[in-house]
């Protein structure tokens, strides 16, 4: 599986100077996949989709990250500069191919416990930060991380992702 | 706390006791009444269920009339008696994935209906559904209910 870290204009840090630049480039085969930092817009995932950008006039500085993925390609299309100081380039990497954690472990189980009708979101608050993860379908979705204390309307947030803002490469009778 | 359940609790799954409303053995309702009435005032008939728990014993402190009708008392039994809960609130692996401290709730979005499960501690805590046309403001939810609206079994200090 690909992981990319987005170098996209609103990517606020994360730059060429960044001097953390040394990890995963382009096209880099790691096991269990490739790690991908598109260079270009048009080599993201997201193709300019307007997601990302939505997402940070929503949240402002409180966005930690962005990460959409399909069935090859995890890529994050935001990174915060505080949460690339953070974190090392490997556990970013590990992250990214893991956001399929609490849906696996949970997913099916709960849906069948409470017959409630499909997950549509699973969100984690830690202490310092809440990550809220989107699944389109099977193999696509969207992970956001944000900062603790920031105010989530969840079903307004998901709502939005799951229509109006879905991104574009999900096709959208996912 | 008592412990003393007597042959008209609902519960001996294997996994723990669970209780439902109705019973006269109530344990924990009576230390989560204002907790259960907090979150009535807040999100009204939207909610949908409210369940503390302590260590093995679960107990529905509100059960709304759609849910009891929609849901066998097996069902809720199995439901609240449910250690997925717990596991989903502490997964070591994920804490250590993402070193952003300990989980303070998590929230599982379905079509129907929002589950927000709320630990105060590694043995206590509550699990708590709303429908799912009805929004949920996370982090403000979460923050009053660890802060302000503990039910009195709970520890103030963990």
């Amino acid at each position: 599986m690909d992981v990319c870290l987005g170098h996209h204009p609103w990517s606020m840090g994360r730059s060429q100077e960044s001097g953390h630049g040394d990890g995963p480039t382009g096209g880099e085969t790691y096991a269990g996949g490739a790690a991908y930092r598109p260079e270009r817009i048009e080599d993201s995932l997201t193709r300019g989709s307007h997601t990302t950008q939505w997402l940070r006039d929503r949240f402002g500085e409180a966005l930690r990250t962005v990460l959409v993925y399909d069935e090859s390609v995890n890529e994050y299309t935001y990174l915060a500069d505080r949460v690339d100081d953070q974190y090392s380039d490997d556990e970013l990497d590990r992250i990214a191919r893991e956001h399929g954690f609490r849906d696996a472990l949970t997913g099916p189980h709960f849906e069948s416990l409470f017959h409630l009708g499909d997950t549509t979101a699973t969100v984690t608050r830690f202490e310092d930060g809440t990550l809220v993860q989107v699944p389109f379908g099977e193999t696509t979705g969207i992970v956001l991380t944000v900062e603790s204390g920031t105010p989530i309307d969840l079903n307004g947030l998901v709502g939005a992702l799951r229509t109006d803002y879905r991104p574009e490469f999900v096709s959208t009778d996912d | 706390m008592g412990r003393d359940h007597n042959d008209s609790r609902l519960g001996a799954s294997g996994r723990g006791t669970v209780i439902t409303p109705g019973g006269d053995d109530t344990v924990l309702a009576d230390h989560s009444n204002r907790l259960a009435e907090w979150l009535y005032d807040r999100y009204g008939d939207a909610l949908r269920t409210v369940i503390v728990y302590v260590d093995d014993v679960s107990e529905y402190v509100y059960l709304s009339e759609r849910v009891s009708e929609s849901y066998s008392t097996a069902e809720l039994e199995t439901i609240a008696a449910e250690t997925a809960f717990r596991d989903a609130l502490t997964d070591p692996h994920f804490e250590s994935l993402f070193h952003l401290g300990d989980t303070t709730a998590t929230a599982t979005l379905f079509e129907d209906a929002t589950l927000v499960q709320v630990p105060f501690d590694d043995a206590t805590g509550v699990v708590i559904t709303v429908e799912g046309d009805h929004s949920i403001e996370l982090d403000e939810l979460v923050t009053a209910i660890r802060d302000d609206h503990r039910p009195e079994f709970v520890a103030t200090d963990d």
